[in-house]
């Protein structure tokens, strides 16, 4: 049995103290509430995680000790890189926009192109029609699938204005699009932690915390029991630079998308 | 004819997977040429007989090391000779010329509904290839997901698809002037050397 160690500065949400943070007044952000018939309405059905990803829960502890051994975790890269600070939503509505940016950039890390930073607000503005309001991690990711998202010097993070869709910038969101992607069953923990077992963060949303947040670790807690360790878009002063730890059912995203790879750049 | 046939072999070992050739100059009688191999094994022999010095070609499709008894007449009596042959372990990837320009780059391909391999995310292998150009691209990309990365790139692409012949997840390593294309290896020592081997500043 293996049990990861984390922090002192770690904040662990689990099914004890959730409500403390379902009620943390710097979310600022919803993800609308989804029941699970309205997630398969939606979908209509599920793609799941092809089974070649999958990985049997049986060496999931021996796998979570090797990676935080080695320090080969989605979040030791991210810091070895330097240059990829948390996203920071800034009090807009749009955190179901900006977990799935948060795993754009991710993935974009994991595949060795550049760092580019990506407006989350460049997709979300489009699809909501410009206004400042929740959504869902399937809408957004479909958005960038098929039209691709702006770079911030072209349009500002959390800028919900049409004045930045302009002649360069729907030009160049076409560099930013995602060929590969997934869709996981809701509640689905075999999903979860095989993807990020091999290192593909997932955007993770939640109907009691109204919230959506990019997963990027999983996490051993002992005795058959996993978390995910996420990263935050409320900035880097959430937490642990803007991480924080997700367990129990808690930690059972109630819809999730994952892109598996991303336009290559130069 | 004066002298001793002499017969030209292979003094290295040669690899698994083609033919030796065993040419004996100076018969004075072709047509008496015969040969056997000892130990007798699934080593098969084929001769060549529109020269006048017969050529045997043996094919090295078992590895070990045998000996090749060839016999014929000479001035009324047998002329032998013995060649002792050694068939080595297939050739390990040949690292062909990969004349992919601008400097050190490094690509590899793999199937992102594969399971990864764990030496992608090695920190050790990440830090040496921090700024520096590479690259971990899937594999089913088509053009029209290349449009915006250089012609080098593009380049680099096509020869992995090409030379890997499915094999995943397959690494190019460059420095412009020569290059490995091969698959990925599996630990990170095997992988830093290959690295290093062509990042020649």
């Amino acid at each position: 049995m293996y049990v990861s160690q984390f922090s002192s500065n770690e904040i662990i949400v689990d099914d004890d103290n959730f409500h403390r943070f379902a009620e943390d007044p710097v979310v600022g952000g919803e993800q609308m509430s989804r029941g699970m018939e309205e997630w398969r309405l939606a979908w209509g059905s599920y793609a799941s995680v092809p089974q070649s990803l999958m990985i049997p829960r049986s060496e999931w502890d021996e796998r979570i000790e090797e990676m935080e051994r080695t320090r080969s975790r989605i979040s030791d890269m991210t810091d070895a890189v330097g240059n990829l600070p948390v996203l920071n939503q800034n009090g807009t509505n749009y955190c179901w926009i900006n977990g799935v940016v948060r795993c754009f950039e991710l993935t974009r890390m994991v595949q060795g192109e550049p760092t580019v930073r990506l407006s989350p607000a460049s997709a979300g503005g489009p699809i909501k029609n410009y206004r400042n309001v929740g959504g869902w991690g399937d809408e957004g990711l479909d958005y960038i699938v098929k039209h691709g998202v702006v770079p911030v010097d072209l349009w500002p993070p959390n800028a919900i204005d049409r004045k930045y869709d302009t002649e360069e910038s729907r030009k160049k969101r076409k560099e930013f699009m995602v060929p590969e992607w997934t869709e996981l069953r809701p509640r689905n923990e075999d999903e979860l932690i095989s993807l990020l077992l091999n290192r593909i963060p997932v955007a993770v949303g939640f109907n009691w915390w109204r919230h959506l947040v990019c997963a990027v670790d999983p996490v051993a807690l002992g005795r058959g029991q996993y978390g995910t360790r996420i990263d935050n878009s409320w900035g880097p002063q959430w937490g642990e630079n803007g991480r924080g730890i997700l367990k129990g059912t808690r930690h059972l995203p109630d819809g999730a998308v994952c892109i598996r790879s991303v336009t290559p750049g130069e | 004819m004066s002298g001793q046939p002499i017969v030209i072999a292979p003094t290295d070992a040669v690899p698994v997977g083609g033919f030796a050739d065993v040419e004996i100059q100076g018969l004075s009688d072709p047509g008496s040429l015969a040969w056997t191999v000892v130990p007798e094994t699934r080593v098969r022999v084929y001769s060549a007989w529109n020269s006048k010095d017969p050529i045997l070609a043996i094919a090295t499709n078992t590895e070990g090391q045998w000996s090749l008894i060839i016999a014929a007449i000479e001035d009324g009596k047998v002329w032998q000779e013995k060649v002792v042959l050694t068939v080595g372990p297939p050739p390990g990837p040949e690292p062909p010329p990969v004349p992919v320009p601008g400097g050190f780059r490094v690509l590899i391909i793999r199937e992102t509904e594969e399971q990864a391999s764990g030496v992608l995310f090695d920190p050790d292998v990440r830090a040496f290839l921090k700024d520096k150009k590479w690259r971990i691209w899937d594999d089913d990309y088509v053009e029209s997901n290349l449009q915006f990365v250089s012609d080098t790139w593009k380049k680099a692409y096509s020869l992995a698809k090409e030379q890997s012949n499915g094999v995943r997840p397959w690494i190019i390593v460059s420095n412009g002037k020569e290059g490995a294309s091969q698959p990925l290896p599996t630990d990170k020592t095997a992988l830093l050397e290959l690295l290093r081997k062509y990042d020649v500043r």
